[in-house]
């Protein structure tokens, strides 16, 4: 391994811990505006009506709030999106100050406003106001459904549980979760501790573990700032396993994202995904992937992974970014025989280096013509002392510049309406070589109805180099040679098959007929032509020849819709139907 | 005698001026001092010939001798008071638990609770707590208006209930791949990235029509199915997630432009 290399590595790994650990350590030096309330509740049976947003708590309740209130009743209504709650019956309010009997209480938190129905000598109406629990305002008119129970009696909860912990804006873990389903009809046993984030925050989003055909995660512990859930997945490759996720968020755009995918076999990926806002106009972002073989937590057989760090500034009328990669094709040390426990694993020494500059332009007018265009370009440099791709140059430089070009949308025969985009981009590699990559789109649509909509399309996709065996493909996309899709070569993925000719083109023709006769009921078809060269043939090359396609979309509950398609392929290497439905269930 | 009254004024206000209490009325039956506020009508005013009071609503507290409504209005109870089922008649088989509905018979001479009728269900018969006389209210304190509750001018007429046919338009940038489909992942989805598949428009276009209830805000981002291929800004930064707010009204159209996806150069 060529030691001049390593000490840039181990920089690069360094900085891999440094920003894996940042989201820690910006929280730290974070001040809260106001830190929000959370809520603890105890009862005999807390039930969780997902529809509504309704907690309804009953039998020997007790609800703790983090401000140091403790509120002992025989039941208690949480609406989480009025952000309130009401304990009632035999209410015994313990506060900072002291310690009440009374009807009920209700605390509506975003207003710090907490209304009391103290039953000392008589009865009486109490409003504390701004937290102050030492001076109610006695007699104080009240909003009219203070304490009003929320009836949930023609429901049925989603999960039930004997103590939830409620942090208003992010989430509610439930400890234990018995999850019921059908109406009532299937209830699962008490689970362990289950935790539902609906924070407003997209960043607990970001999904850093790889595609597989079900997913189905288990948050079980949070805190606002942070998730962790396991995930059960199932791949057909694969086939049935555990992963583990951990999510991070601080300030308003920034997280950091672990995931080890898959947790329970050994081939297994661990990936950290941050983005972190240095100013308003720039951000940092790290993305690492470490892929390993071994059985648990032992000595892998075989190790790699790269560490891709961005810089990205925003300029006046384009933005700036700067990119370092790292990638090493074995982390472990060097056998003997090299390879690690069978030939399967070898030793592989190279561990390329790539520093890039990329320089892309906002979209512009093209004068008074109502045409609109970008330019992009970018420069690379590659270095690996073990040769690149293959060959045996330790250094390459990529220089790309490419476009995208838009018309209008132009009125055209039958009352339809055309629009055209053009994207072109050259790349030039010092091996010496070049790639060329072009996409040219012709659309032509008409609304039938306000209800039903058709679009033809024409699609040209080119891709063309002097020499496949002189290119590259990096993590770093500001090499011009990342494009759309991961490929193995650099090259674009051409309608879903990765390309392996110096020069392949696809014309497809694509109809879409999209029907939407309501806001619950959408259907789309799509139906497609291919014509790919060189060779379009089954296991060859080549998507298929003939393809549709038709997706429903449909209204299921109040708050759920069910999202179902299927593909044809016209007997494209013996296969007619795609092999599964896909399947998705979301809110709306 | 205008000697006595004139002593009995002066007396009153040098009173006043000291800060002592002038008892004025019984606990429960003070005028509100004038306020932006209008008091509650006093529609089951006592006739010559008063008929038993009967207030409805949801019990949230029978205890020390209280019936305590969600209105947060406290009812004495007559120490001989009845409780039975509104269906049976009988005494209730269920536990008088918070959140259970019952009408109220009271007793206009003495402001007691004769009886509560009990159910599970809302019932229909007599008034609702808020809307009963407030001299029948048990309450320690006199009421005082909360500036909290003066009421606002809505900014539309329309009822805010009622569904709104949202169209959300969104135009793509020229390199997004054709084939590709764009979602709306939504905070109401849990921001799943295909939450909301979008239906093509034209070459650049896609569109979506929901039904949302008046005063739905919702949060969005556009995908192309992943988050490594959400939108961000034209500079390729993370942009915060828009915000569809839904005021009333029959129908409302959201135009929307993705600049770039994380993905693509």
């Amino acid at each position: 391994m060529s030691n001049r290399n390593r000490p840039v590595g181990a920089v690069v790994f360094l900085l891999t811990v440094f920003f894996a650990y940042t989201p820690s350590l910006v929280q730290a030096d974070q001040q809260p505006e106001k830190a929000g309330v959370r809520l603890t509740v105890a009862a005999d049976r807390v039930a969780y009506y997902s529809d509504a947003a309704i907690i309804l708590a009953r039998g020997n309740v007790r609800v703790w709030v983090s401000d140091g209130v403790r509120i002992e009743g025989d039941a208690c209504s949480i609406n989480m999106s009025l952000r309130r709650f009401v304990v009632a019956g035999h209410v015994r309010l313990e506060t900072p100050a002291a310690t009440y009997s009374g009807a009920a209480f209700a605390d509506f938190l975003p207003f710090h406003r907490a209304y009391f129905i103290p039953l000392e000598e008589l009865p009486d109406r109490w409003t504390f106001l701004n937290d102050d629990w030492v001076n109610p305002e006695k007699g104080r008119e009240m909003p009219g459904d203070a304490f009003f129970l929320t009836d949930m009696s023609n429901s049925r909860p989603f999960i039930t549980s004997k103590r939830m912990v409620i942090d208003p804006e992010n989430y509610i873990q439930f400890s234990p979760a018995s999850f019921v389903f059908f109406n009532a009809g299937v209830a699962t046993p008490p689970l362990p501790v289950y935790v539902r984030n609906f924070s407003a925050n997209p960043n607990f989003s970001v999904n850093a573990l790889s595609g597989a055909s079900f997913d189905l995660p288990y948050g079980f512990a949070a805190s606002p700032a942070s998730l962790d859930a396991a995930h059960f997945r199932y791949d057909p490759i694969r086939k049935t396993y555990f992963s583990f996720e951990h999510h991070s968020v601080f300030g308003e755009q920034g997280y950091a994202v672990f995931s080890l995918n898959p947790a329970t076999q050994p081939a297994k990926q661990w990936n950290v995904l941050s983005y972190v806002p240095s100013s308003p106009r720039s951000a940092v972002v790290l993305n690492t992937q470490l892929f390993t073989f071994q059985s648990g937590l032992t000595q892998p057989l075989s190790s790699n992974g790269f560490a891709d760090l961005q810089y990205t500034q925003a300029l006046r009328q384009s933005a700036l970014k700067f990119e370092l990669t790292q990638v090493y094709d074995s982390l472990l040390a060097p056998t003997p025989l090299g390879y690690y426990g069978d030939p399967s694993h070898p030793f592989v020494p190279n561990h390329p280096i790539v520093t890039a500059l990329s320089w892309s332009g906002f979209d512009q007018r093209l004068g008074s013509s109502g045409f609109s265009y970008r330019l992009i370009s970018g420069l690379g440099q590659m270095h690996d002392g073990f040769g690149i791709s293959g060959t045996t140059l330790h250094d390459v430089q990529t220089v790309y510049a490419g476009f995208v070009l838009s018309t209008p949308l132009y009125r055209a025969p039958l009352q339809t309406a055309a629009i055209g985009t053009y994207q072109l981009q050259h790349v030039w590699l010092s091996f010496p070589n070049s790639a060329d990559f072009q996409t040219l789109t012709i659309s032509d649509s008409k609304r039938v109805s306000n209800k039903f909509f058709l679009t033809g399309s024409l699609l040209l996709q080119s891709s063309a180099t002097k020499n496949l065996g002189e290119t590259l493909a990096s993590p770093n996309a500001s090499t011009g040679m990342f494009p759309q899709s991961v490929s193995p070569n650099g090259f674009p993925i051409m309608a879903g098959v990765a390309t392996l000719f110096p020069h392949v083109t696809n014309t497809a023709l694509i109809l879409t007929a999209a029907l939407a006769p309501s806001p619950n009921f959408q259907f789309t078809f799509i139906a497609q032509q291919n014509h790919y060269t060189p060779i379009q043939q089954p296991f060859v090359a080549g998507p298929p020849r003939y393809q549709a396609s038709a997706d429903a979309r449909m209204r299921i509950s109040r708050t759920l819709f069910l999202d179902i398609g299927r593909s044809y392929y016209f007997n494209w290497a013996n296969q007619r139907w795609s092999p599964t439905f896909t399947l998705q269930v979301s809110g709306q | 005698m205008t000697r006595v009254l004139l002593l009995g004024i002066v007396t009153a206000l040098t009173l006043l001026a000291a800060g002592v209490a002038v008892p004025t009325a019984a606990v429960g039956d003070v005028t509100p001092a004038p306020t932006q506020q209008t008091p509650p009508p006093d529609i089951a005013a006592p006739s010559p010939t008063p008929e038993p009071l009967l207030v409805n609503g949801q019990v949230i507290d029978i205890e020390r001798g209280y019936v305590v409504f969600s209105s947060g209005d406290a009812f004495k109870l007559a120490p001989n008071a009845e409780i039975v089922d509104d269906i049976s008649g009988t005494t209730p088989t269920y536990q008088l638990t918070p959140g259970i509905f019952a009408v109220a018979t009271l007793d206009p001479s003495s402001g007691l609770v004769l009886s509560l009728r009990t159910s599970h269900r809302p019932l229909s018969a007599g008034t609702p707590a808020a809307q009963i006389p407030r001299r029948y209210v048990v309450a320690a304190s006199s009421p005082r208006p909360n500036p909290d509750l003066v009421e606002r001018h809505a900014l539309y007429t329309s009822v805010l209930s009622k569904a709104v046919a949202v169209t959300v338009t969104v135009a793509v940038p020229p390199e997004t791949p054709f084939n590709d489909d764009v979602y709306m992942a939504t905070d109401t989805s849990g921001w799943n990235p295909q939450a909301i598949k979008m239906q093509r428009l034209d070459g650049l276009h896609f569109r979506i029509q929901m039904d949302l209830r008046g005063g739905t805000e919702i949060h969005y981002l556009f995908t192309r199915g992943t988050w490594n291929n959400v939108e961000l800004d034209r500079a390729g930064l993370q942009r915060k997630p828009r915000d569809l707010f839904v005021p009333g009204g029959d129908s409302q159209i959201v135009d929307a432009t993705v600049r770039r996806w994380a993905d693509l150069p």
